[in-house]
């Protein structure tokens, strides 16, 4: 056997396995939905966060039977990365054919948007705040609001009832932070506050002149716009460096292990307004069923926003098979236009023509762990 | 289905275009570069600029970026190959951050982190590429076109002066020639084949971001090199068709989501690792000796059946 003729027997075998292997992988009777998470890498801690809700949510619609066939997600993992996640996106639109497809982060879900156009497939983030997200592709949705959002929901709160009329913004320097940046001074100068900037590299983990340059700055406020493990340790050695100013930020700070941090105590930050009191039955059936699974922590607003990313598909799903309609793509994009507001945790969700959701915000601070709610903003 | 192995197929093109030009550097000139990608993601960025704001026509764009990869290869090797081997290595890992650099922060242009969209399809003559399809067939055509050049270079008299630098470089100096010269026009037809590959991918994804030439991409075009063999036409070939196909494979095994990514990388890195320990020579090794011991066996099988006749 030459080597040409095993290459040709290998590629054969390789095209037979792609062939038969891949429509196993689904089932004929379950409706899928593809998931791009980074599971793996610097950013695998993300992944777990996001698939705790969209499990749960999958979990608790196929138990209560909501749909004609139960859902199964597909997941494939992205690394945060745009190669990876157009191969990814290729493979759940041409070999799984799901109609729907979780995403998260800015890089990524610019990647897979025009594939989403292009192959009818909606596409739904509930992680990536940057403000060049918007209206980025007709199937894309945000259901986590963009930072511009958040920023200008914070600052009307923070110079009234904070007295902040100086404000050191410490961002990333990448589109999420550039866009925290553009929002920022925006704000502070219809609200006569005074900015200053300082920007950091993605992944630098030594902010020491940073935070030299903040101190000697004596500012009301610092505003932290970076993520992962980076904003942990901005927020630490703040407050290492002898920082005693208020530390805002965003959503993004949200996560279980960075509100138990010390230095965590008193930060300020924005989300989508999601009251866990409510009394309606989603709230109360995501509430139980995370608190069955994982303790009695809070849950994130990632896990809120996935959770609501599948209740969303759920009832589009719905709205398709009352009416006899395939569950395809561009169906789903039809049914969600008609439906308009949608039932969620916390409350409704609905879009706004750019694809960016329109929803109350919350400002919370961190009191022993814990963040408690101080205002909501309509 | 067919779509989305025509995608897997085009980014393998794009992965044979890199590692095979990473070769002539590696293989045959015997210099490791830790910067490959910067010249994938030069391609990248002019091709994606011209077509955003003058043209998208592949007669336009392709040769643009060959030449500004050109340009940034003579830019790395001028300096560098001064120094040798390590020293190299160490150069262009210099070049790289100084690349990465200039792609996320000079926003003007590159459009930093948050990249360049909505980068218009190739175009030749009045025929506009808008499927997988036809990305397929020009992936292929300059994939081919690169092993074609490649094969022709390295049988050229220019080749044998290049294996002569990485073998003995004193007696390529006694002979006359300037390894200096040789070590960069080296580099640069390497960069200029590298952009190719970066034109293509920014007509396919539509979409150019830094993070799709950063230092961990330059270190993976030289893990297709040494996974598949380096020194030779075929070897960088089978690596890159390896590294990019053997996680898509892996993709299609059922495994929960808690464990699906670490898993993954697990199993892709053991392998990458045992094939190295036990099968130094690559890829192209191991083929041959699974071909010297299927002739074997075919050889086994055969004898006795002449025997009896």
């Amino acid at each position: 056997m030459s080597l040409w003729t095993f290459g040709a027997r290998l590629g054969v075998a390789l095209g037979l396995f792609f062939t038969f292997l891949a429509p196993l992988r689904a089932g004929a009777q379950t409706l899928t939905v593809g998931v791009i998470f980074p599971l793996s890498g610097p950013n695998a801690v993300y992944g777990q966060t996001f698939s705790l809700g969209a499990n749960l949510a999958v979990k608790n619609i196929n138990d209560g039977h909501d749909l004609p066939n139960p859902i199964k997600l597909l997941y494939e993992d992205s690394q945060a990365l745009p190669q990876p996640a157009i191969i990814a996106m290729n493979k759940l639109a041409n070999v799984e054919r799901t109609p729907f497809v979780l995403s998260a982060f800015s890089g990524v879900t610019k990647a897979v948007a025009p594939i989403a156009t292009r192959r009818k497939i909606v596409v739904i983030n509930g992680a990536a705040v940057s403000p060049e997200l918007a209206g980025l592709s007709p199937y894309l949705f945000n259901v986590i609001p963009l930072v511009n959002d958040e920023i200008a929901a914070l600052m009307p709160y923070a110079t009234s009832k904070l007295n902040v009329k100086h404000l050191i913004l410490t961002y990333v320097n990448d589109p999420f932070g550039q866009g925290a940046l553009g929002a920022l001074t925006q704000q502070c100068a219809r609200l006569g506050c005074q900015t200053a900037a300082i920007s950091v590299s993605p992944g630098a983990t030594n902010f020491q002149a940073e935070v030299a340059k903040i101190r000697a700055g004596h500012p009301d406020a610092v505003y932290i716009a970076s993520y992962g493990q980076q904003q942990n340790v901005i927020l630490k050695q703040l407050r290492d460096g002898g920082v005693t100013a208020r530390i805002f930020s965003y959503s993004g700070i949200n996560l279980p292990d960075t509100m138990k941090l010390p230095a965590a105590q008193g930060l300020i930050f924005t989300t989508q307004y999601v009251s866990f009191d409510s009394p309606d039955p989603i709230t109360k059936k995501f509430l139980e069923s995370f608190r069955a699974t994982n303790g009695n922590g809070a849950p994130s607003f990632y896990s809120v926003n996935y959770y609501n990313a599948m209740l969303l598909f759920a009832q589009a799903a719905k709205w398709l098979s009352d009416k006899k309609e395939p569950i395809t793509g561009e169906n789903l994009l039809h049914a969600m236009h008609t439906i308009k507001t949608f039932q969620a945790v916390g409350g409704t969700i609905s879009f706004q023509p750019d694809g960016t959701v329109r929803q109350a915000m919350q400002i919370l601070r961190v009191v022993d762990g814990r963040p408690q709610v101080i205002a909501t903003v309509q | 289905m067919i779509p989305y192995a025509e995608s897997l197929l085009i980014f393998t093109s794009l992965a044979v275009i890199l590692a095979s030009s990473l070769n002539l550097m590696l293989g045959y000139g015997g210099m490791f570069s830790a910067a490959h990608a910067v010249f994938y993601g030069i391609g990248a960025y002019t091709a994606s600029l011209l077509a955003l704001h003058v043209n998208s026509s592949i007669l336009l764009c392709v040769p643009a970026a060959m030449i500004a990869g050109g340009v940034a290869g003579a830019l790395l090797a001028v300096p560098a190959l001064r120094v040798k081997e390590e020293y190299f290595v160490v150069a262009s890992l210099g070049f790289q951050v100084i690349a990465s650099t200039v792609f996320n922060q000079w926003v003007a242009v590159t459009g930093g982190i948050g990249g360049l969209t909505g980068i218009p399809p190739a175009s030749f003559m009045s025929i506009q590429v808008d499927s997988y399809g036809g990305y397929l067939v020009l992936a292929l055509l300059c994939a081919a076109g690169v092993l074609i050049a490649l094969k022709l270079l390295v049988r050229s008299e220019f080749g044998r002066a290049l294996r002569a630098l990485r073998d003995d470089e004193a007696a390529l100096q006694a002979l006359g020639r300037d390894p200096v010269r040789l070590r960069v026009a080296t580099v640069v037809i390497a960069a200029m084949l590298a952009a190719i590959a970066g034109a293509i991918y920014a007509y396919f994804t539509s979409f150019v971001n830094p993070e799709s030439f950063s230092l961990d991409e330059s270190i993976l075009i030289m893990v297709m090199v040494i996974i598949g063999g380096t020194g030779t036409l075929t070897g960088p070939v089978l690596g890159a068709v390896f590294i990019t196909t053997f996680p898509a494979l892996l993709s299609f095994v059922q495994i929960p989501s808690t464990i699906l990514g670490p898993t993954q990388r697990v199993v892709y890195g053991a392998v990458i690792t045992l094939l190295m320990i036990y099968e130094p020579e690559g890829l192209l090794g191991f083929l041959r000796r699974i071909s010297r011991v299927a002739s074997f066996s075919a050889l086994r099988r055969w004898q006795p059946s002449t025997s009896s006749s």
